[in-house]
């Protein structure tokens, strides 16, 4: 189990992070907040690239900075801008993460191989990144986090760049591996953990906003989520969450506090509806 | 030991640094190009037959050579240059440049006692070097000087200061790689990722001292080839033709503590060389740990270089302290560098040391490696933001 206890990360005079406590065991945890609300460092942290100020992160009871090299040997991090060599080849590149990361020269040719296959690169493993898109980097990312086979997946913003079929892709490799593992996918697109993610985290104002399922999270706006063509019919306070065209009409979907069944068609609330109600005050 | 073969790849790889080294041969091309002396080919010529030492047999070899046209006025120079020659180390006495660098310095107490006891040191050397006839040796003889500035001033100088150059740009290029390249987070997360800066150091490290070897080894080639030396390998440097320009007690002989041949003193050259490169490696290494911009950092590295030649010329040299910075700063690398041409001698005025290279050497690299082992503990606990 990986636990975070009572950490604060602090830069200076600025608070990056405050007193997050979080218990990650095997499965999909979906970090969901928007961009500056500490996901990166808090994912940093994870990854040991960032101590914290104060609290602990400890693996199996041990805090992480004790295990050092023990601990980084069971990650796999993707981070949010995933650098890389452009005059080396898929193949060198990871080869070269497998040296770092101890793994035997054997065991990697025929996992950088193998992954490499799997992220759908097998007919460029030998080419020159220098000119490939933004979604085959990610690929290699993807497939980089992978080699060690980690016990915790840390992936920041792990769709970027990546197409909707290499998303869904993503996603589904992602469910398949997350059974006997943990893997933690910070992003700020609600689709990508909508589905897959067993629980999901949100951060607010560099706090611990909530921590539970996807469905537990939408609860929370219940009978609060409605649609309607007309939005002037709309008299009480309102916050609009999304706009839909059909039939040159505008399907207006919004969150009310009270009552509107008489105005508008109270529908399901969805992570997304959270996610922008939660964070309506930020920039997202 | 895999991690070393692919951080000395990436380093390896690198047009800049090969674009670099290209730059500095042919730099060095041009001042070996320039650099012909006919006469002094001559007398290492003459001497395959006549031997190098100045002794009877030379004399009566030199005698039965006939040549003509220019190469007998060659001959006939050398005949002048080497009749009735005596050893200059017979009753020289070295005291007295202890004190006349004293007086000038205003030099007392413990450095003016250093500054003595090393001038006693080396009267001792002197007296053995008589005893040896060690200057009656030819060398280049009157070209002497000349050949000696050109090898062991002009071009290994410039050596130097190529290897420190591409040294520094070596280690602060692969120490700064991951920041570059925007590698950092993936790296440094991995198993080996803190750890990855000793195979760094290494990788770079032996490229700055193999890519000096391989300049030197192309430079000396290309010198070699136009300049001839097989004859006179064997003569000593301290020959009574060779001399040093001392602006304070006027040319003098060229002591050297140990007794060097031409070859065993350009071998010692090459290895302090190989030194010096190593230090200015771990002093490029030290501050790219502190400064993560690799361009950045490159600036810092010349900046400070130029600071330890600038703060000993700056402070009063009236006061003890003065004196002491100006002592202390000889064995900086910086320092022994811009002194390159004097190495395995008694110094100048600036050094009160005995050995000052080699002294100076062991405490740059001490001081530097412990640097370096703070500055790698320091990282295995720095924040990436």
């Amino acid at each position: 189990m990986l636990v975070v206890n009572h950490v604060t990360k602090k830069y200076g005079n600025f608070t990056a992070l405050e007193d997050i406590t979080i218990k990650f065991t095997n499965g999909v945890y979906g970090l969901l907040a928007p961009n500056g609300s500490g996901k990166t460092t808090l994912i940093k942290m994870l990854a040991t690239l960032l101590f914290p100020t104060s609290g602990e992160i400890l693996w199996e009871g041990i805090e992480i900075t004790k295990l050092g090299e023990e601990y980084r040997n069971i990650i796999g991090y993707l981070p949010q801008d995933f650098g890389y060599y452009k005059n080396q080849s898929p193949r060198q590149f990871l080869h070269y993460l497998a040296a770092l990361k101890g793994i035997d020269r054997s065991v990697a040719n025929r996992k950088v191989t193998e992954l490499l296959e799997l992220v759908s690169l097998s007919d460029v493993m030998d080419k020159k990144m220098r000119h490939f898109s933004g979604g085959m980097i990610q690929r290699v990312g993807i497939a980089q986090a992978l080699l060690n086979d980690p016990k915790i997946l840390i992936l920041d913003e792990p769709t970027a760049g990546l197409d909707p079929k290499e998303r869904v892709r993503f996603r589904n490799l992602i469910s398949e591996i997350s059974q006997d593992r943990i893997v933690i996918l910070s992003t700020h697109i609600v689709s990508d953990i909508e589905t897959i993610a067993n629980r999901v985290i949100m951060l607010k104002d560099h706090k611990l906003y909530c921590n539970d399922s996807p469905s537990n999270i939408c609860r929370t706006l219940e009978g609060k989520v409605y649609e309607t063509w007309d939005i002037k019919t709309v008299t009480q306070p309102y916050f609009p969450l999304t706009q839909r065209q059909e039939d040159g009409r505008t399907l207006v979907r919004f969150v009310c506090e009270s009552d509107c069944t008489e105005v508008a068609r109270p529908v399901t609330p969805n992570l997304e509806d959270v996610f922008l109600y939660v964070y309506r005050d930020e920039a997202i | 030991m895999r991690i070393y073969w692919h951080e000395l790849k990436k380093l390896l790889t690198s047009v800049a640094v090969w674009g670099f080294v290209a730059a500095c041969l042919l730099f060095n091309i041009v001042i070996i190009g320039n650099s012909g002396d006919k006469y002094a080919d001559f007398v290492s010529a003459v001497s395959k037959d006549t031997g190098y030492i100045l002794d009877q047999s030379f004399y009566e070899k030199l005698a039965r050579i006939a040549e003509s046209g220019k190469q007998s006025e060659y001959l006939e120079q050398l005949q002048y240059e080497t009749d009735g020659v005596t050893d200059v180390f017979e009753g020289y006495e070295t005291k007295s440049i202890g004190e006349r660098y004293i007086q000038v310095t205003g030099s007392t107490g413990y450095f003016a006692k250093l500054m003595l006891d090393k001038y006693s040191a080396l009267q001792k050397v002197v007296n053995e070097k008589a005893k040896n006839d060690e200057s009656l040796t030819l060398y280049f003889a009157g070209a002497t000087h000349y050949r000696h500035q050109l090898l062991f001033s002009t071009l290994m100088g410039w050596l130097l200061t190529e290897g420190a150059l591409v040294s520094g740009l070596l280690v602060l290029l692969s120490v700064g790689y991951e920041q570059i390249h925007g590698t950092e987070s993936i790296v440094y997360s991995t198993k080996k990722g803190r750890q990855v800066l000793r195979p760094k150091l290494a990788a770079s490290v032996s490229a700055g001292l193999g890519v000096f070897a391989l300049l030197a080894l192309l430079t000396f080639l290309i010198y070699f080839s136009v300049n001839e030396y097989e004859g006179v390998w064997r003569s000593s440097v301290s020959s009574l033709f060779n001399y040093r320009i001392d602006l304070v007690t006027g040319n003098r002989p060229f002591i050297t503590w140990y007794s060097f041949s031409i070859l065993t003193y350009f071998m010692a050259m090459l290895g302090m060389g190989l030194g010096l490169v190593l230090c200015f490696s771990l002093l490029a290494f030290g501050i790219g740990m502190w400064v993560r911009n690799s361009y950045i950092a490159f600036l810092v590295f010349l900046v400070v270089n130029a600071v330890t030649v600038v703060i000993p010329l700056q402070i009063p040299q009236t006061m003890p302290v003065g004196l002491a910075i100006k002592y202390f700063a000889v064995l900086t690398p910086t320092l022994l560098w811009l002194k390159h041409g004097i190495w395995f001698t008694d110094g100048d005025i600036d050094i009160v040391w005995k050995h000052f290279e080699t002294l100076g050497l062991v405490v740059s690299l001490v001081v530097l490696t412990a640097l370096c082992v703070l500055a790698v503990n320091h990282f295995k606990r720095k924040d990436f933001t």
